[in-house]
C-alpha cells in the first residue's frame, strides 16, 4: 500500500509540474467551447460571406415579392440559440436599425433560354453565387430549381422555399382581394418556445442552450477520458521503453505500479477538473459577465459538475485499465495505434449516439444505450444532463460500470503483470490467452 | 555458515524453450558468487526468480534460509541487467524515491543519497534531470539506488558493461569494500574476464543447466596450469601442430593455448621461437572462459555422437 502511494504520488507530481498540464487546462474548455460556439454563431445565418443571387420570375411583381421575403427571411434568421430574453431586450434596445441581411438579390423577367444560360455563366464565373429559376408553369407546379455553385448550403435553400411559398401566398391573397396590411396580418410568423420542466419548475436553461451546453460538457467528457487514459499508456510504453520496469518490479508488485499509475494520473485528471470547477463559479460571478454575454446562455448547474466528476472517474478507470494493457502488451506508440480502435471504437460510438440521446432521452435506445458501461460514463451523463431519469436506472448504471471495472481491473493487472517484461513481437489473441494463463 | 541463497531444481519453460533446467545451487553468506554464462543461458531468467519477478515452474527458492517471501525484497539489492531510470525526474528525487520504494523514510533516503553520491563523485549533478547525465553517471545512479538500503544480498546483472575503465574501477572497489563488510553478492555476467579475480564460488551456466561448479580456486586447479598465454609477431603455423596444441583461442593482441595432455611446454616455446618472434610467454592457470569453451565442447560431444 505504501508503495502504491509512493508511484501515485510520483505520477501526479511529475504531470501536474509540467506546463503542459496548465496548458490544457485552460486550452480545452476554451478550444471545446469555441468549436460548438463559433459555427452555431455563423452557420445558422451565413454571415460568413456575402452572397449575390439573382430571382428569375415571369412577373416583376413576383420577383420582388421574392427578393424582399428573402432579404426579411435571412435577417429574420438570428435567433441566437444562446441568447435569453434578458439579452434580446438589450439587442432590441440598442438595435434600432434593422439587422441587414447578408444577401443582394436582383430580379428579372427575362425568361429565355439565352438569358438562363448567361446567368449560368455568371455563376460559374463567380459573379453571383446562384440564381432562382421561376418559370410560369413551374409556379402552377410550385416547384422551382435553385442553380448555385455550393448545393450543399441547406439553410440557404430553406430559406428560398420559404420566402418563395410566402411570396407565392402573399401574391395569392392579394388575388382573392385582401389588402396588403390584412395579408401581412395573417402572414405573421409564429414562434414556439422550449421551456423546460425541472422537478415541476420551469428551467432557467433554454432548451437549445440545454442541448449546446450539455454536448459541450459530454464532449469535454470524452476528451477528458481520452487524454488521461492514453496518459496511462503512454506512461506504461514510456516505462517499458526506458527499461525501468524491471528495477521497479525488484521493489514492488506489478499490481501495486499499476494502481498507482492509474490512481495518480486519474488524480491529475480529477485537479483539472476540480479547477474547471473553480473557474465555472469563478465565471458565475458578476465580474466576470462580460464573459458570459459572450459565452451566451450556456448554464451549467454545479450538480452536473458533480456528476461529470463522478463519470469522469469512472470512465476514466475503465478505459485506463484497457489501455494500461495495451500499453503492456506493445513496445512502442506506433504499434499503440494499431491496437488503440479496440479501445477507442466504443468511445466514439459512444459520442455519436450521444447526438441522437441528447434529443431522445427518455427512448428505449437511449435507456438500453446508457446501461452499457462503456458508453455509459457519456450516455448516462447526457441523459441526467437533459431529463433526470429514474433513481434506478443511475444506481443500475453505477453498478454495471462498477462491477466492469473491478473485473476488467483484474483481467488488465494480469496481461499488464506478463507484458510489462515482454519485449518483441506484439502477441497475437492466442497468446495473450496464454498470459492471462501465465499469471494465474 | 548459513547459505544467503539457496535454489533447488529451479524449472522456467516458456512455452516449449527450457529457459531454467532444474538448476541448483547454494550462495554462501559472505561469499561473491558468479553464474557465468553466454547470452541466452538462462541466467536473467534465474534471477527473476530469485527476486519474485516470475515464479518457477518448479523447484524452490530460498532466501536466508527461508522459502521466497516478498519481504526479502527489503534485504536484496538487485541492479538488473536492463537499466532503466525514469528520464524526466531530478536525480535525487529519484534516488529518493527508489529508496522509499525499498522501506526507508524520506529523509533517511534523502542522507544516504548524499553519501553515496559524494563517494561517486555525482553530488553536484542530484538537481540535474536523469536525461540530462551522460550513460556512465546514469550507471552509477542505477548501482547508488541499488545500494541505497544497504542490502545483505547484492545481486548484479552485468555490472560492468557499458562503463569506461575509471568507471568500472571504481565501482569495484566499492563492492570489494561491500564484500568486506560481509555482504553477499552474486554476479551475473557473460563477460567473464570482467569478474574472474572477484569471485570466490562460480557456476557456470549453459542452456539453463549448471555444467561447472565450485569454488574458483578448486575449478582452476582441476585444470593444472597447462594453458599458455603468448605474444607473439610473425607465422602463426604452430598453433597448428596437434602434438603440442590441444586447443586455442585468438584474442587478437594474444593467444591462449592449450597444451595436450603430457606435452612440454619448453618444445613448444622450441618450436615457436624457431618460426616467430615471442615477446611473452607465460605458463597460466586457463582463464574462466577456457575453461568454459572446454566444459560445453564435452557436454556437446556425447550429444553429437
Amino acid at each position: 500500500m505504501r508503495n502504491m502511494l509512493l508511484i501515485m504520488k510520483r505520477e501526479y507530481l511529475e504531470r501536474v509540474r509540467k506546463k503542459s498540464f496548465l496548458v490544457t487546462t485552460i486550452l480545452v474548455p476554451a478550444l471545446m467551447a469555441a468549436a460548438i460556439w463559433l459555427p452555431i454563431k455563423f452557420a445558422s445565418k451565413n454571415s460568413l460571406e456575402k452572397r449575390t443571387i439573382t430571382v428569375v420570375a415571369p412577373t416583376q411583381t413576383l420577383a420582388d415579392a421574392v427578393k424582399n421575403q428573402l432579404l426579411v427571411t435571412t435577417s429574420h434568421d438570428d435567433d441566437n440559440p444562446f441568447t435569453d430574453d434578458s439579452d434580446k431586450k438589450e439587442t432590441a434596445e440598442t438595435a434600432k436599425t434593422p439587422a441587414v441581411s447578408p444577401y443582394t438579390v436582383n430580379t428579372s423577367t427575362a425568361l429565355d433560354d439565352q438569358s438562363r444560360q448567361q446567368l449560368r455563366d455568371d455563376v460559374s464565373a463567380g459573379k453571383i453565387s446562384g440564381f432562382l429559376w421561376m418559370p410560369p408553369d413551374a409556379v402552377k407546379e410550385r416547384k422551382f430549381t435553385y442553380f448555385s455553385k455550393d448545393a450543399t448550403n441547406f439553410s440557404e435553400q430553406v430559406s428560398l422555399q420559404t420566402s418563395a411559398r410566402i411570396a407565392l401566398t402573399q401574391q395569392d391573397l392579394a388575388g382573392r382581394g385582401l389588402k396588403d396590411s390584412e395579408i401581412k396580418a395573417v402572414m405573421e410568423p409564429v414562434k414556439v418556445e422550449a421551456v423546460r420542466l425541472e422537478k415541476g419548475k420551469e428551467s432557467k436553461t433554454s432548451g437549445i442552450g440545454l442541448f449546446f451546453g450539455s454536448l459541450m460538457m459530454v464532449t469535454l467528457l470524452y476528451v477528458t477520458v481520452l487524454i488521461y487514459g492514453i496518459a496511462v499508456m503512454r506512461s506504461v510504453i514510456e516505462e517499458k521503453g526506458s527499461r525501468i520496469m524491471e528495477v521497479m518490479l525488484s521493489c514492488v508488485t506489478p499490481r501495486d505500479l499499476m494502481g498507482g499509475k492509474i490512481i495518480g494520473v486519474g488524480a491529475v485528471g480529477l485537479t483539472q477538473i476540480a479547477i474547471w470547477i473553480g473557474l465555472s463559479i469563478a465565471l458565475s460571478t458578476p465580474a466576470v459577465v462580460a464573459f458570459k454575454s459572450m459565452a451566451g446562455n450556456v448554464h451549467i448547474p454545479v450538480s452536473s459538475i458533480a456528476y461529470f466528476a463522478v463519470f469522469f472517474l469512472l470512465g476514466y478507470l475503465l478505459y485506463s485499465a484497457l489501455y494500461a494493457a495495451i500499453g503492456a502488451m506493445v513496445n512502442s506508440e506506433q504499434e499503440a495505434q494499431q491496437i488503440q480502435f479496440i479501445v477507442l471504437t466504443p468511445l466514439i460510438f459512444a459520442m455519436v449516439m450521444a447526438q441522437v440521446v441528447i434529443q431522445h432521452p427518455s427512448s428505449q435506445l437511449a435507456i438500453w444505450l446508457s446501461m452499457i458501461p462503456f458508453c455509459a460514463p457519456m450516455l448516462m451523463f447526457v441523459r441526467i444532463l437533459i431529463e433526470t431519469p429514474p433513481w434506478w436506472q443511475i444506481a443500475l448504471c453505477l453498478a454495471l460500470m462498477v462491477g466492469t471495472i473491478w473485473g476488467l481491473l483484474i483481467l488488465c493487472a494480469k496481461i499488464y503483470r506478463v507484458g510489462i517484461l515482454m519485449y518483441g513481437k506484439r502477441p497475437t489473441l492466442p497468446e495473450l490467452m496464454k498470459w492471462l494463463k501465465y499469471a494465474g | 555458515m548459513q547459505n544467503t541463497v539457496e535454489l533447488r531444481g529451479v524449472t522456467k519453460r516458456y512455452d516449449e524453450f527450457m529457459a531454467v533446467d532444474h538448476l541448483s545451487f547454494e550462495i554462501r553468506e559472505g561469499s561473491v558468487f558468479g553464474m557465468l554464462g553466454p547470452n541466452g543461458a538462462g541466467k536473467t531468467s534465474t534471477i527473476r526468480m530469485m527476486m519474485g519477478i516470475t515464479l518457477p515452474d518448479e523447484g524452490e527458492v530460498f532466501c536466508f534460509g527461508q522459502r521466497f517471501e516478498r519481504k526479502h525484497l527489503e534485504k536484496i539489492g538487485y541492479m538488473p541487467e536492463e537499466r532503466g531510470l525514469y528520464k524526466k525526474m531530478k536525480v535525487f528525487e529519484h534516488l529518493v524515491f527508489l529508496g522509499q520504494l525499498k522501506g526507508l523514510s524520506e529523509s533517511e533516503a534523502r542522507r544516504r543519497s548524499l553519501d553515496w553520491a559524494n563517494k561517486l563523485d555525482i553530488a553536484d549533478w542530484g538537481d540535474k534531470k536523469v536525461e540530462e547525465l551522460s550513460k556512465g553517471m546514469q550507471q552509477k545512479i542505477q548501482f547508488i539506488s541499488t545500494l541505497l538500503h544497504d542490502p545483505p544480498l547484492i545481486i548484479m546483472d552485468e555490472p560492468f558493461s557499458g562503463l569506461d575503465p575509471a568507471n568500472a574501477v571504481q565501482l569495484k572497489d566499492v563492492l570489494i569494500g561491500l564484500k568486506k563488510q560481509g555482504k553477499t553478492i552474486l554476479f551475473s555476467t557473460h563477460r567473464m574476464d570482467t569478474v574472474e579475480r572477484l569471485c570466490d564460488t562460480i557456476c557456470l551456466v549453459d542452456h539453463g543447466k549448471a555444467v561447472l561448479m565450485g569454488e574458483l580456486k578448486q575449478v582452476k586447479a582441476s585444470y593444472g596450469k597447462n594453458s599458455i598465454q603468448l605474444e607473439y609477431e610473425g607465422d602463426s603455423s604452430f598453433l597448428q601442430d596437434k602434438s603440442l596444441v590441444e586447443s586455442f583461442n585468438d584474442y587478437g593482441n594474444y593467444v591462449e593455448i592449450k597444451l595436450t595432455k603430457g606435452a612440454d611446454p619448453q618444445a613448444l616455446l622450441r618450436s615457436i621461437s624457431s618460426r616467430a618472434r615471442v615477446n611473452k610467454f607465460e605458463l597460466v592457470e586457463p582463464s574462466l572462459e577456457a575453461i568454459f569453451i572446454d566444459v560445453v565442447k564435452k557436454n556437446e560431444v556425447p550429444a553429437n555422437a
